[in-house]
C-alpha cells in the first residue's frame, strides 16, 4: 500500500506531521510526498520521514507550466491530486493500493475498514456528513448540496481499469469534489461511513462523532475510535464551527486542535518553514504573479503565443488580455 | 410487494396505464394510488387496478394545505411521493418492500430482477445517466432520478423516508434559478449515499428509460411485449413529455431510426387515449385555487414560500386571496376596501369655496430653456424618423466604397449639440461620407 499527499514546500510541517502517523498506524506502508515545487531542497529529499518524494511537474501533466499558472498554491494542492494518483498506480507497482490523504490530515489509528474495501472495490470515499439529522435544521446539508456529498480530501484507489477511468475523469474535472456525487453511478466505489473516518470542524456536531475521551495522539468518539481527521482550517473555520458544540465537547475539539498546532510548531522549529515562498509564484524575472493575472490567463485558454507564460510579466499578460478585450469591443 | 403512485386529476389515464401494466407482470403486487386533489370520485376509486386510493392530504399529520400552497402541482407531486411512501410502511405493516413510480412509467417485464436487489439493500436509487457524458448536467441537477426509488423496511430505509419527508417539506423545487442557493428537489438524493447505511444504486440500463437518456440506452424489440435495453430486459420505461414523443413517433424518418422505441411509444399513447387522456389531460388542479375560487398567482407562491414570517403569521394561505399577499408582504394588513360614496345628482351641493385653487407657479428661466429644448428634440425626433430612407441610401453607397459597419453609423450619427430647424437633416446631406 502507497499512502501519497500533495504540498508545497510551505506545508511540509503538515505533512512530516501526516507521515510519522502513517508511520506509526501503517509501518507496511510507502509514504511518498507530491511535491508541487520547481526543485526538491537536500533535506527534504533525505528526510527520513519521506519514502519517496516526487516532482509533479515530472509524473506527465501536459503543458504542466501553463497549466500551474493558473492555480494558486491552495488550488494547486487539489488539481495534480488524481493525476499524482494516477501516476503512482501506473509505475509504483509493488503495491496495488494507493490512499491518497490531504496534508492536514492525521491518523489517530489504522485504517482498516478502507484497506478491506478497497480489496473489493476500485475507489473509496468518505462522506462529510455520516449520519442523518431528522430535524430541521438543514444549513450544513443545503451547503454540503453544492459543495459536494463526499469530501476530497481522502480518496482510496485500486490498480484497475475502472480507478484509472475515474482517475482521468476527475482530473479533466479539475478534481473538484462537487463532481464525486456522481461517483456511486458512474464508478465502481464503496463508501466508508466509519464516523471515525474524515472527521473535520464541519462534522464535529454529529452524534455519533461526539468525543468519549482524548488523550494525547489517541481519542475515542460515541461511534468508535477516532481514525483519521482533517485538521483543514483555511478560511478560521474551526473556532465557529465549536459554537454548535456543547461546553465539554469544544473543550475536547481545542484539545485535539492545540496537540496538532503543537506539534506543527516543533517541525516547523527544525527549519520547515510556513513562510517559504513558493516556487511557482514567481515569474522569471522576479516578479510576483498577481491573481488578476492568473484569472486572465485562465480565460483566455488559448494564448499560443504565450507557451510559457512564467516568461512573461503582470503588465504583458494584463496587456495582452486588455488588447485582446478592446478588439472584441470594436 | 407495494407499488405506489402520486397522480393528479388530469394525469389519471397515465396513472390507469401503470396500474394495468403492473397487474399485467405482477399479479401479486398491490398498487396504491396518492391523489393529489382536494376530492375524489367514483371514477378514480372504483378503477379495478387500483388497489386504494388515498388523498395526498390524508398521508401526512402536519399542515398539508400550507406546504402545497408553496408549490406546483409538478414539486407538489415530489413531496407527496414521500408522504406516500410513509403511509405504505404504516399502513401495510407485513410489506416489507415499496417501490416509488411515476405517474407517467410503465412496467414492461415481471419485477423479479428488483425485487431481489431490494432484498440486499435499504435505498435502491436510480441514476439519471449510467455513463459519463452527461455529468454536467447532473452535477446540477442530481445524479438520481426521484421517480423511481426503491425503499425496504430496514431502519436506515425508514429513517430515510422520515430525512426525505423533512427536506421536501421546505425544500421541493424544479427550478433553481428563481434563488441560486435553492437546491433542485432531486439533488437531495445525492447526499443519501453519505448518509445512510445499505444504499445501492441500481445500475441497470433496464430500467427508468426515459427521453433524458435515449443516446445511451438502444431499445431493440425481442419479441411481441418483450423489449430490450442496451441488450437487457427492459422493465421500467418512463414516457416523459409524452407530447414531443408522440410526435417524433408519428414522424415516419423517426420510425425508421428507431423501430422499437415508435412502436413503443404508439403502443403507450392508445392506450392512453383509451382512458380518454387526450380529454382530461386539462383538468385543472384543485389545489390551484383559493377557497374562493381565485386561482393562485405563481408570483404569490413564490413570496409565501420564501417569507417564514407569513408561514407563522397565516398557516391556512387558502383562506385569503392574491390581493391579500400583495399588500401582505410589508407585514401590514391590506387596506380595508372602502365603498365608494354614492355620486350625488345635485350638482350645487358641492361649495365651490371648499375647492381652493391654487395659482400657476411662475416658470423659472431654466424651465423655458429646458421647454425649448425638449420641443427642438422632438422636431429633430421626427426628421430623423423622415430621413431614415435617405440614410440607408447613404450607408448602402458608403458600403459599396468598402467602409466597416463601425466607420459608417460612427460618420452617419448626428450629434445634437447645438440642434436647430431642419439641422439634423441639412447635416445629414451636407455631411460628406468619410471613407478609411
Amino acid at each position: 500500500m502507497i499512502v501519497c499527499t500533495t504540498a508545497t514546500l510551505a506545508r511540509l510541517s503538515h505533512v512530516l506531521e501526516l507521515s510519522q502517523s502513517v508511520r506509526t498506524y501503517h509501518p507496511e506502508a510507502k509514504f511518498v510526498l507530491g511535491l508541487i515545487e520547481d526543485w526538491v531542497p537536500e533535506t527534504v529529499a533525505h528526510s527520513p520521514w519521506l519514502d519517496r518524494v516526487i516532482l509533479m511537474k515530472d509524473i506527465g501533466i501536459p503543458d504542466f507550466r501553463a497549466f500551474i499558472f493558473k492555480l494558486s498554491a491552495s488550488q494547486a494542492h487539489q488539481a495534480v491530486k488524481s493525476s499524482f494518483i494516477a501516476y503512482l498506480l501506473s509505475y509504483e507497482t509493488h503495491a496495488d493500493t494507493v490512499i491518497y490523504l490531504d496534508h492536514t490530515m492525521k491518523l489517530y489509528g489504522p485504517l482498516r475498514e478502507a484497506v478491506e474495501a478497497l480489496e473489493r472495490h476500485s475507489i473509496v470515499l468518505t462522506p462529510r456528513l455520516c449520519e442523518p439529522n431528522y430535524t430541521s435544521s438543514y444549513d450544513r446539508e443545503l451547503q454540503f448540496l453544492h459543495a459536494g456529498t463526499f469530501n476530497g480530501g481522502f480518496i482510496g484507489a485500486r490498480r484497475n481499469e475502472g480507478a484509472h477511468q475515474f482517475l482521468f475523469w476527475w482530473a479533466d474535472k479539475l478534481n473538484r469534489d462537487q463532481w464525486l456525487d456522481l461517483v456511486p453511478v458512474l464508478f465502481d466505489s464503496v463508501v466508508v461511513r466509519h464516523p471515525g473516518y474524515h472527521a473535520a470542524c464541519w462534522n464535529l456536531f454529529e452524534q455519533s462523532r461526539q468525543f468519549g475521551s482524548v488523550e494525547t495522539d489517541r481519542a475515542v468518539l460515541a461511534g468508535g475510535p477516532l481514525l483519521c481527521v482533517n485538521f483543514r482550517d483555511e478560511k478560521n473555520e474551526f473556532e465557529a464551527s465549536l459554537s454548535s458544540l456543547t461546553e465539554q465537547q469544544a473543550e475536547f475539539a481545542r484539545k485535539l486542535q492545540q496537540q496538532y498546532n503543537t506539534a506543527i510548531q516543533g517541525h516547523e522549529s527544525n527549519g520547515f518553514n510556513r513562510e517559504t515562498v513558493w516556487s511557482y509564484d514567481f515569474y522569471y524575472n522576479g516578479e510576483r504573479i498577481v491573481q488578476a493575472a492568473r484569472e486572465a490567463y485562465s480565460e483566455r485558454d488559448n494564448m499560443p503565443f504565450l507557451a510559457d507564460p512564467y516568461a512573461c510579466s503582470n503588465k504583458h499578460i494584463l496587456g495582452v488580455v486588455h488588447e485582446h478585450k478592446k478588439e472584441m469591443n470594436n | 410487494m407495494i407499488i405506489g403512485t402520486v397522480v393528479t386529476k388530469n394525469n389519471l389515464a397515465q396513472a390507469k396505464v401503470l396500474a394495468q401494466s403492473i397487474k399485467r407482470f405482477n399479479p401479486d403486487v398491490r398498487f396504491v394510488v396518492s391523489l393529489l386533489e382536494r376530492y375524489t370520485d367514483q371514477d378514480h376509486t372504483e378503477y379495478p387496478f387500483f388497489d386504494k386510493v388515498v388523498l395526498a392530504s390524508k398521508t401526512w399529520q402536519g399542515n398539508f394545505d400550507q406546504v402545497i400552497f408553496k408549490y406546483s402541482a409538478r414539486e407538489a407531486s415530489c413531496f407527496a411521493k414521500a408522504l406516500l411512501i410513509d403511509y405504505i410502511f404504516t399502513h401495510y405493516p407485513n410489506e416489507q418492500q415499496v417501490l416509488y413510480l411515476d405517474h407517467g412509467m410503465e412496467v414492461l417485464a415481471p419485477l423479479r430482477d428488483l425485487r431481489s436487489r431490494l432484498e440486499q439493500c435499504s435505498v435502491l436509487l436510480t441514476p439519471q445517466h449510467l455513463y459519463t457524458g452527461a455529468e454536467s448536467h447532473d452535477v446540477g441537477n442530481g445524479a438520481y432520478h426521484s421517480g423511481l426509488i426503491a425503499v425496504s423496511r430496514t431502519t436506515s430505509g425508514l429513517g430515510f423516508v422520515q430525512w426525505w419527508i423533512k427536506r421536501l417539506e421546505r425544500y421541493s423545487f424544479m427550478e433553481n434559478d428563481r434563488a441560486p442557493q435553492t437546491p433542485v428537489e432531486p439533488k437531495w438524493l445525492d447526499l443519501v449515499p453519505g448518509l445512510f447505511e445499505g444504499v445501492e444504486v441500481l445500475k441497470h440500463p433496464g430500467y427508468n428509460v426515459a427521453s433524458g437518456n435515449y443516446d445511451e440506452r438502444e431499445i431493440t424489440q425481442a419479441g411481441y411485449s418483450h423489449f430490450r435495453a442496451n441488450g437487457e430486459t427492459l422493465y421500467i420505461k418512463h414516457f416523459d413529455r409524452i407530447g414531443e414523443q408522440e410526435r417524433n413517433a408519428n414522424d415516419p424518418e423517426y420510425a425508421k431510426q428507431h423501430p422499437a422505441l415508435a412502436t413503443l411509444i404508439k403502443q403507450y399513447t392508445a392506450r392512453l387515449d383509451g382512458f380518454g387522456w387526450d380529454r382530461s389531460y386539462s383538468a385543472p388542479w384543485s389545489y390551484q385555487f383559493y377557497n374562493s375560487g381565485e386561482p393562485i398567482n405563481s408570483s404569490i407562491r413564490l413570496i409565501y414560500r420564501n417569507n417564514l414570517f407569513l408561514e407563522q403569521k397565516y398557516p391556512d394561505p387558502y383562506k385569503l386571496s392574491n390581493e391579500f399577499f400583495e399588500w401582505g408582504i410589508f407585514g401590514e394588513e391590506p387596506p380595508a376596501v372602502m365603498a365608494e360614496p354614492e355620486p350625488s345628482l345635485d350638482q350645487s351641493a358641492i361649495r365651490p369655496s371648499l375647492v381652493r385653487q391654487r395659482r400657476k407657479k411662475p416658470q423659472s428661466r431654466s424651465m423655458i430653456k429646458r421647454e425649448k429644448k425638449v420641443r427642438l428634440h422632438n422636431r429633430n425626433k421626427h426628421s430623423r424618423m423622415a430621413s431614415t430612407a435617405t440614410v440607408k441610401l447613404l450607408h448602402a453607397r458608403a458600403r459599396r466604397s468598402g467602409a466597416s459597419k463601425k466607420i459608417i453609423s460612427r460618420s452617419y450619427t448626428v450629434s445634437h449639440k447645438h440642434a436647430r430647424p431642419f439641422g439634423n437633416l441639412t447635416a445629414l446631406y451636407r455631411g460628406s461620407v468619410k471613407s478609411r
